[in-house]
């Protein structure tokens, strides 16, 4: 008797745990420290109004890629995580959900949608935009007579002599990082061609040279001018130390840059009033724009159990009123929806300006893959250090296309 | 017929106890390596489900393959700079050490904290100090040392890169060369000074000789650091300026995970692991032959 009832409170207790255990939980892996907050707000506010499906937000900044590799070798691919637009929409292509019919779609700028669309199918979300090229020192523009901020080369080279007069260096530089190249060059790309894909793609097939392309030599230009008018150790220098540069006063301009320095250097400085101006490639001034686009998104697996939980959650984030405070008064970023404005800040204004224009260039840097921007970095180095000569750099940057570049 | 009895217990004895051991170190090593070494012969690219088998193509390409050319090269020199300064550097300070000096337990202390820290944080910390550290001594200063750029000189950094991973791990030869000291009778300087032996002839004579089997840990220590050299090298220089500094480990990383050349990445560290192989047995084989009994 005694068992029996043992055995009908077991059963009970188990009835009523199968019943609370309607909680689903999405695995998000994410990889942006810097937004931890914010996406801790985001899940909170979602629980507001979906109680029963619960977030497990993992994120780790150093080395995500290898980690996100190795936990989908593992058999282990978290619910939503983080790859890169462009060409890596393509290698995740397999693990990723087809999102096309999703409500938030309708609502990504339409300069965004080509980059998160692999085979016509809407792959990925994007996750903020960035806005990339020259920050520079409003104040100290100013005080060496420059009125506006220059719109070609030559300008650009008058104006950083106009500083050094003022016995300001001019040019702040980051090359010890390879990431900062590829912000540099995307300016050339996309103002060599109004397709990048398929001017990537011609590279890649060996169809054309860096010689036939008289913008893109421009870089080289570019380079040394950067090295010309800035700091003897540009070479050593890293992200930090460039931001350390503008932030405590030393340089005007730092280059390779964009939107996401500024907290760092106001945290320096909050006092600094800084700018954003577009890489001007060559003496034509129609070719000078900001470069503006998304390059990280969200990917959902498309093996996940939680399939509908998950597109709740997305269509929550980037379709709800909540959405339309995340980005501007949350993360202070542009953001990729259709009708929010960028967040007000020194650099976002510069940003919206050139964005209210449509003077702006896509993101041209998602088309070729980080394994050969990496080796366009390091080539790139060799340029400056002079480890290699100019032809050289040019043949070896050529190859590493045809074989890392993968569009 | 007992002594027979007796032997095939032993063997069953010895297996019982060393089965174990060997199942657990194929479980977590030897498995798992022929596993990985699959990956040589295929493209996989450490994404896709699956990888397609591409037989020698890997190891073809990796003979005209400038870039891991390169990195050992790199590898070498650094190999060769590391293992003499450290290993003479230690055996100097140990000497030193060695003469009851007041502070000789602090300095031994001070020596061997930098090898309690990890790699990665000694390079940020030598990061910091060889670039704005510098930079500010140099500009109060204006001397020539603090003026160059030891992260972005072509002919500087892989100096840099030595002397930094020398200044960590310097307390842990020192310690190892001090124990070796001690371990040396002391009736042999007794001897050398009745026979009127001076400091020099009692170094080279008495004190290398008989540390000839620290010398051979030493050495083997300091080959088998440098040929794993990676840490010091992501945080110091990440393999630049262009791939000035790249080691062998660091390219095969790079080439593995940011390459997303999974496949080419593995077939890499095979040769390398084969080129280890071969360097440890000769280097054992030769400093063992070279050891002397007390």
């Amino acid at each position: 008797m005694k068992r029996r009832a043992i055995a009908c409170v077991i059963a009970l207790v188990l009835m009523s745990a199968t019943s609370f255990a309607q909680k689903t939980t999405i695995k998000w892996f994410a990889n942006a420290n810097e937004y931890q907050d914010y996406y801790k707000q985001l899940i909170a506010e979602f629980n507001k109004v979906e109680p029963n499906i619960a977030v497990d937000l993992e994120i780790t900044q150093d080395d995500y890629p290898s980690m996100l590799k190795i936990q989908i070798n593992a058999g282990n691919t978290p619910d939503i995580f983080n790859t890169m637009l462009g060409t890596e929409v393509k290698a995740y292509a397999e693990y990723s959900a087809d999102l096309s019919s999703q409500q938030w779609v309708n609502n990504v700028l339409p300069s965004v949608l080509p980059d998160i669309k692999y085979q016509g199918k809407v792959l990925a979300v994007p996750v903020v935009q960035n806005g990339f090229g020259i920050i520079y020192n409003k104040k100290m523009f100013a005080d060496a007579g420059i009125a506006s901020v220059p719109k070609t080369f030559k300008e650009l080279e008058a104006d950083c002599t106009k500083l050094q007069a003022k016995g300001i260096t001019p040019f702040g530089n980051g090359f010890k990082e390879w990431w900062v190249f590829k912000h540099i060059f995307m300016n050339f790309q996309a103002a060599q061609s109004p397709d990048v894909h398929a001017l990537n793609a011609a590279f890649q097939a060996g169809k054309t040279k860096f010689k036939d392309n008289a913008i893109l030599m421009g870089y080289f230009d570019m380079i040394d001018l950067f090295l010309k008018y800035g700091p003897p150790n540009s070479i050593s220098t890293d992200f930090n130390g460039e931001m350390n540069l503008l932030g405590t006063g030393k340089v005007a301009m730092i280059t390779g840059q964009g939107i996401w320095a500024e907290p760092g250097i106001n945290k320096i400085d909050p006092s600094l009033q800084l700018g954003i101006f577009g890489i001007p490639v060559n003496n034509d001034p129609s070719k000078t724009k900001l470069v503006l686009g998304a390059d990280h998104a969200w990917r959902v697996n498309k093996a996940s159990p939680n399939l509908v939980a998950v597109n709740k959650f997305l269509n929550f984030w980037y379709n709800s009123d909540f959405s339309k405070k995340y980005w501007t008064e949350l993360l202070k970023a542009t953001s990729p929806i259709r009708g929010t404005k960028a967040a007000d800040t020194s650099m976002n204004r510069d940003i919206q300006a050139y964005s209210d224009s449509g003077n702006v260039y896509p993101e041209a840097q998602i088309w070729s893959t980080d394994a050969f921007h990496q080796k366009f970095g390091e080539l790139t180095q060799d340029y400056i250090t002079k480890a290699k000569t100019k032809t050289q750099v040019i043949s070896e940057i050529e190859l590493a296309w045809a074989k890392l570049g993968g569009g | 017929m007992a002594r027979k009895i007796m032997r095939v217990t032993r063997t069953g004895g010895f297996l019982a106890f060393v089965f174990p051991a060997f199942l657990l170190v194929c479980l977590a090593f030897y498995i798992p390596f022929l596993m990985n070494a699959y990956y040589a012969f295929t493209d996989w690219n450490g994404i896709q489900r699956a990888a397609k088998l591409n037989g020698l193509a890997n190891f073809s390409e990796l003979l005209q393959d400038t870039d891991f050319f390169n990195s050992v090269l790199f590898t070498l020199k650094f190999a060769v700079g590391y293992i003499a300064l450290s290993n003479a550097g230690a055996i100097l300070i140990a000497v030193i050490l060695n003469r009851k000096l007041r502070a000789a337990n602090a300095i031994r202390a001070a020596l061997f904290i930098p090898y309690i820290l990890s790699l990665v944080i000694v390079g940020f910390i030598w990061n910091f100090i060889l670039g704005a550290g510098f930079q500010s001594l140099g500009e109060l200063t204006h001397l020539a040392v603090f003026r160059a750029d030891w992260l972005g000189d072509l002919s500087l950094v892989p100096w840099t890169v030595i002397s930094v991973s020398v200044w960590q791990s310097l307390g842990f030869y020192v310690l190892i060369y001090h124990a070796g000291l001690q371990a040396i009778p002391q009736e042999i300087y007794e001897a050398a000074l009745l026979d009127g032996a001076g400091p020099s002839t009692k170094f080279f004579k008495i004190t290398l000789p008989m540390l000839a089997p620290s010398i051979t840990s030493g050495m083997f220590f300091s080959l088998a650091a440098s040929i794993r050299v990676y840490d010091v090298i992501v945080s110091l220089t990440r393999g630049g300026p262009g791939r000035a500094t790249s080691s062998v480990t660091f390219d095969i990383y790079t080439e593995a995970f940011s390459h997303n050349r999974y496949g080419y990445g593995t077939a890499k560290s095979l040769v390398l692991l084969v080129v280890v192989m071969a360097f440890a047995a000769v280097q054992l084989r030769f400093m063992k032959s070279r050891e002397v009994e007390a």
